[in-house]
């Protein structure tokens, strides 16, 4: 047991050390497994932010992951086929370059996180869960029946794509790549839980009528939230597509929104490491059990429902001192 | 002539085939209290529902210092300055009693879509919401959780985020229920000193508490107006005797 404070920081530097192992071991397939545990702990946060500290069961995040592998998995095809991406009248010629795939990935997932989230937050419940679904479903409906970009069988990429004077094929290098965005990612959503917009969106997870009676629309509140899950979430999936120099429909499925929720509720919702702990912890699960048997899903069902009927705050409230629930998220 | 701060025109709502408000017509002036009272369901609560914008009216219009306000949401109104408390304590109960006021103090200065700047290092707020908690003498609280507060404390926090919003109007619906009889006296203190802040609509079944604020009381029955005067002309009229008051006065 010990301080949260302490538990984030001996998280962070464990998993920088990460890569240790796979130099100790000689084993260069361990970094690409850590680097998935960043990828995915990166998604979670961004999904935990509105499930966690807004309220919202988001069931449909693979769309925002899916739509960061299409666009960074698109912009690659082009520019290694030399045949330029046309919308009407403009000519863009795709790009390899990363920061640049990262900014579109940004501004089309934040797009599609306003799309969907207008409409969604105009319901709750039962039925922002089906609707966010439809809306991932939808896309991925979409992605197999579009021959251009590989259909059911996916889009591969020759190379990871670059940044200068950084080697991203090497599997470490490519490892702190994702690890500094896991950094940044952590900085920018505990400065979001701290300012207005945070406080302002965990009130509106308790009491709507409050936040109206002083003079906040909790609507909007929800909806820029959204858009910034959303396009963390969207980011998280073109590291994903690097990592694998692979993109499918399969990431835009039920299956992959069911993983990224699973990995935050296992890891605990309303904290901020939370779903990095989920992340490693689904993981280890899924390569440890999967070496053992085939339906390694059943016994992760098996261990999530011992921890939803006795630790809702998930692993992380295993680890720390001052035991936390949701009445107390302040 | 007087101008009223909040000035209510004909106005209607019906839940289905029952008329919860029916033509209604009523005004609050300046350093005034101004008490309704009437039996349950008689339309009282619904009343402070739609003067706050949580509920629609049917027909007629609202007017706060002669703006029409009839149309503007209820995040729009608590911003134009009417602030009120729910008949069920209504706070967020996971915040500490200060957070629950810079939320306040956020939203009634608006920018609280920001995403970056940090609320609990706002100097301002904090000192404003300590200022806050002074008057309803609750500063010895500012740092526990709001779910661990008594009734009659929660009642208190509620008062207190009403005045954050620099009001121009308080809607107060049963502020004294379920509080002691020193607490109840409290709340009646502390409401003669804030009618001069902004003038009070007050709903509520404690008639010692009543009479003892109010300068003006209107009655609703089945959610029309049978009656409106001072307290002794409420005392004295006969159909609000047989229709709420009984033979108790």
């Amino acid at each position: 047991m010990m301080s949260e404070k302490k538990l984030n920081f001996l998280i962070l530097i464990f998993l920088f050390f990460l890569p240790l192992f796979s130099i100790l071991l000689n084993d260069i397939y361990i970094t690409t497994l850590f680097s998935k545990i960043v990828i995915l702990a990166i998604a979670g946060i961004g999904l935990n932010l509105i499930l966690g500290y807004g309220g919202m069961v988001s069931f449909g995040h693979a769309a925002f992951f899916g739509l960061g592998g299409y666009v960074t998995g698109i912009l690659a095809f082009h520019f290694n086929n030399y045949e330029p991406i046309q919308i009407l009248v403009f000519e863009f010629e795709g790009t390899n370059q990363l920061l640049l795939i990262w900014i579109f990935t940004l501004i089309f997932s934040s797009i599609l996180a306003l799309f969907i989230g207008y409409f969604s937050l105009r319901t709750s419940g039962v039925y922002f869960i089906m609707i966010t679904l439809a809306f991932a479903q939808m896309l991925y409906y979409f992605s197999i029946s579009w021959p251009t970009y590989g259909g059911e069988d996916g889009l591969s990429l020759s190379l990871r794509n670059q940044i200068p004077f950084f080697n991203t094929m090497d599997p470490i290098t490519f490892f702190y790549i994702c690890y500094l965005w896991l950094i940044i990612t952590i900085i920018f959503v505990r400065f979001i839980l701290n300012s207005p917009l945070g406080i302002s969106l965990k009130a509106s997870k308790e009491n709507e009528d409050r936040v109206r009676s002083v003079g906040i629309n909790p609507k909007k509140v929800k909806l820029i939230s959204f858009i910034i899950s959303g396009a963390i979430t969207g980011l998280a999936g073109s590291l994903y597509a690097d990592l694998n120099r692979f993109v499918s429909p399969t990431i835009l499925s039920w299956q992959m929104s069911g993983e990224i929720m699973i990995l935050v509720i296992l890891g605990g919702m309303f904290r901020l490491y939370g779903p990095i702990l989920g992340a490693f912890f689904y993981i280890i699960l899924e390569q440890f059990l999967g070496g053992i048997t085939e339906n390694w899903q059943f016994w992760l069902g098996f261990i999530i429902l011992l921890e939803v009927l006795y630790a809702k705050a998930g692993l992380i409230s295993f680890l720390i001192k001052d035991k936390y629930d949701e009445k107390t998220s302040s | 002539m007087k101008k009223p701060v909040l000035k209510i025109d004909n106005l209607s709502k019906s839940f289905g085939a029952v008329k919860a408000n029916n033509n209604l017509n009523l005004n609050l002036f300046k350093n005034e209290i101004h008490a309704l009272i009437g039996p349950n369901g008689s339309g009282k609560s619904t009343l402070v529902k739609q003067i706050s914008g949580f509920l629609k009216q049917d027909s007629g219009q609202i007017y706060l210092e002669e703006i029409n306000i009839s149309n503007y949401s209820a995040e729009h109104r608590s911003r134009m300055g009417i602030a009120r408390s729910f008949q069920i304590s209504s706070v967020i109960n996971s915040f500490k009693v200060i957070d629950n006021l810079r939320l306040s103090l956020m939203g009634r200065d608006g920018g609280y879509l920001n995403p970056l700047n940090n609320i609990y290092r706002n100097k301002d707020y904090s000192d404003e919401a300590f200022d806050l908690l002074k008057i309803v003498d609750l500063t010895n609280k500012a740092n526990d959780l709001v779910s661990t507060l008594s009734h009659g404390d929660k009642r208190k926090l509620e008062i207190s985020l009403a005045l954050s919003m620099n009001p121009k109007l308080l809607l107060f619906d049963e502020p004294m229920a379920g509080l002691d009889k020193t607490s109840s006296q409290l709340m009646i203190d502390l409401f003669k000193k804030l009618k001069v802040k902004a003038p009070i609509l007050l709903i509520e079944h404690d008639m010692e508490s009543v009479f003892a604020l109010a300068d003006r009381i209107s009655v609703l029955d089945y959610g029309s107006l049978i009656a409106s005067g001072n307290e002794k002309e409420i005392k004295s009229n006969a159909k609000v005797q047989e229709v709420y008051l009984g033979d108790e006065n």
